[in-house]
């Protein structure tokens, strides 16, 4: 073990990556909290974020503005969302099977235009990512100030979203209708709410932000775009989502939890502890299924959570 | 209802616990082979093209593992000639490779190869079945009639990192980071240590898995924590994730070093050196052997003697490696080649126990 290499520069490198880690997790499980609390499981979110993390590159390398590549992974993201809404909602299909079936769409589409756009390269593309935006004074306090301000927009981005998701999912008529149409869509059918429209509004939302998820993962990670970058994300997003009963401040909560476990697991490799690398790399996943199992009790899921909505009932 | 659920939710996370990855997309990039074309214009009565089917588990401009095979196969075909070479990127999930292997089988391709630890259950499984098919597994332990296995002899090039690295060092730390601890990848981690420990006995070692070939992010971080950790020279036992550990030490201005392909050019201003395959002349022995009839239950080796592994120093860092640091290379190789340097049992060694 090389416990003399724990520095208090090490234990913040270690807190500022948790927050790193779980930014591309809480803007997923943001988007797609309102997706379920409109009544609709979206498993579809792996695949969006890759086809957000592609177009969030191609948007930022043909452009040179790192901005366009947000809009072009969150556009992108918005396309998936309809796809799935067409799917789910128009078709009414098995959501399971609509979701899972979006997720292997994104990551073969992804690969394919990555490809069609580069071709075979001896180098990959790459592009420089948002530089880290120091935020004055707070930036400067001990200890605080580098894990909680020095990171760059998107970051930022994804906390001050949170307060955002909750003021329109508790204090908007547009949240009250959402969540409506989540627990009851005949009665809020009869109160004159359009089901439907609502629906596809959220899964907008929901692919809006897993689209800039992805792109996080290129213009503010690495700078450049990998197939199958997401490793997963996705689905965790989905779990953080269920962890946070629907509600934006636990979601929070949640993916800072993951990105904690996984900035923790790295840790304890580098300073070797004991522990064979294959159960370290479990540890994240394994604390997600017992958070999860523990909240699973009195988790509450939308009244018509993955029901497709017939109006007058299914004949 | 909800009860089953929430079953669903527990069930799918232990599924990406063990398999932290999405779904797979398989392209085929068919390389028609120029030299071929023109060996059968000289000569019309060649007969048929000798066929391989390349199966790569990622990209095949992935500046690591499979680009290296990806060269390499093209390489052995013009110099061959007559030898067609089809490539199959992306087959990276295990469910994937059965039906691809008996896809090309059926197909009728002289040599199918699976390049990669995973292929070795599946390729055992279904050279049984095509036993008039030869198969290449890419780096394993398991033959048969039908079944080579190519591996590298990473530790001999790992050994040369460590020894750059444990020079190189100010801090005395230095890191590795790899995608499983399995395999070559495994023995490289070992012998990069014992390298390192060769020439700088105070030296600490760091190792970091990032459990999926895929997670550039992880990797990134899991180098930054490294860094962090007071590591000044990291090298990397490839895929993609190398180039992500690239990209965490020019964001810190770290030494860093490439493997499997030449990685120089990626990050030219703190790579000095890549530890690069070159997988060509060993596939043209293997498809020579095979068109004799003399291949199977074989193993091949790309390894510092027969020049399969080299190490490749970048030219505007060359200053870098002193004439001390190039003699202790020199020595290494030398004793590699020679046979006189055994690095013993190296898969009886945990990474834990090493440390």
């Amino acid at each position: 073990m090389n416990l003399d290499l724990i520095t208090s520069t090490f234990i913040i490198g270690v807190l500022a990556a948790s927050l790193r880690l779980a930014t591309p997790i809480l803007l997923a499980a943001l988007g797609e909290m309102f997706v379920e609390r409109a009544g609709i499981l979206n498993l579809g979110i792996e695949g969006t974020m890759l086809i957000g993390a592609l177009s969030g590159f191609l948007g930022a390398y043909w452009t040179g503005n790192l901005w366009a590549g947000v809009l072009a992974g969150m556009l992108a993201g918005i396309l998936f969302g309809l796809l799935m809404g067409f799917m789910s909602i128009t078709v009414k299909a098995n959501q399971v099977v609509a979701g899972l079936g979006i997720t292997i769409l994104g990551g073969g589409l992804s690969t394919l235009l990555f490809r069609l756009a580069f071709g075979l390269r001896t180098t990959p593309p790459t592009l420089d990512i948002f530089p880290t935006l120091p935020i004055p004074l707070l930036s400067r306090i001990p200890w605080i100030g580098p894990i909680l301000f020095e990171h760059n927009v998107l970051v930022y981005l994804a906390l001050a979203l949170v307060p955002v998701a909750s003021l329109v999912l508790y204090r908007t008529h547009f949240g009250l209708k959402v969540r409506a149409v989540g627990e009851s869509p005949d009665a809020a059918d009869t109160r004159g709410i359009r089901v439907e429209l609502i629906r596809y509004l959220c899964l907008m939302i929901g692919g809006a932000m897993a689209g800039i998820g992805g792109s996080y993962l290129v213009l503010g990670s690495l700078g450049l775009f990998w197939t199958q970058m997401t490793a997963g994300r996705g689905f965790i997003a989905v779990a953080v989502v269920v962890f946070s009963k629907w509600d934006p401040a636990r979601a929070l909560l949640g993916a800072w939890v993951f990105g904690l476990a996984s900035a923790v697991q790295i840790s304890l490799q580098t300073l070797s502890v004991p522990i064979p690398s294959e159960i370290l790399l479990m540890l994240p996943y394994i604390i997600t299924v017992i958070v999860l199992v523990g909240v699973s009790r009195r988790a509450e899921f939308p009244g018509a959570f993955a029901v497709p909505y017939y109006r007058g009932g299914k004949e | 209802m909800k009860r089953t659920l929430m079953h669903c939710w527990i069930v799918g996370l232990l599924l990406i616990a063990l398999a932290a990855c999405g779904g797979a997309a398989t392209q085929e990039t068919t390389v028609e082979e120029p030299a071929a074309a023109a060996t059968t214009a000289e000569e019309p009565a060649a007969g048929e093209a000798y066929r391989v089917a390349l199966i790569l588990p990622g990209r095949a401009d992935d500046v690591s593992w499979n680009q290296a095979a990806f060269e390499g196969m093209n390489w052995a075909a013009e110099q061959l000639g007559n030898v067609e070479v089809t490539v199959v990127e992306q087959v990276y999930d295990v469910a994937d490779i059965e039906p691809a292997l008996i896809d090309y089988a059926q197909q009728g391709y002289d040599l199918v190869v699976g390049h990669g630890f995973q292929f070795q259950e599946p390729i055992i499984k279904v050279a049984a079945d095509f036993p008039d098919t030869s198969f290449a597994l890419g780096t394993g332990f398991k033959t048969a009639p039908n079944v080579g296995v190519y591996d590298v002899k990473l530790e001999e090039g790992a050994y040369v990192m460590g020894i750059i690295a444990g020079m190189l060092t100010e801090s005395n730390i230095i890191g590795v980071v790899g995608g499983l601890d399995v395999s070559e990848i495994h023995r490289g981690h070992v012998a990069f240590q014992m390298g390192a420990e060769s020439v700088n006995p105070d030296v600490t070692v760091l190792n970091s898995f990032v459990g999926d070939f895929n997670d550039l992010s992880g990797a990134k971080e899991a180098a930054l924590n490294q860094i962090n950790a007071g590591a000044d020279v990291l090298w990397q036992s490839g895929d993609g994730i190398g180039i992500a550990v690239l990209n965490a030490c020019a964001e810190q201005g770290v030494i860093c070093m490439g493997n499997n392909a030449n990685q120089n050019e990626i990050e030219p201003d703190i790579t000095v050196a890549s530890n690069v395959y070159a997988w060509g002349p060993m596939f043209v022995q293997m498809i020579q052997e095979d068109q004799a009839g003399a291949y199977g239950d074989k193993q091949y080796w790309i390894n510092f003697a027969n020049e399969g592994e080299q190490t490749i120093v970048n030219p505007p860092l060359a200053g870098r490696i002193t004439a001390a640091i190039q003699a202790r290379i020199d020595e290494a190789r030398q004793a590699f080649i020679a046979g006189t340097l055994d690095l013993g049992d190296l898969d009886a060694i945990t990474i834990e126990a090493q440390q």
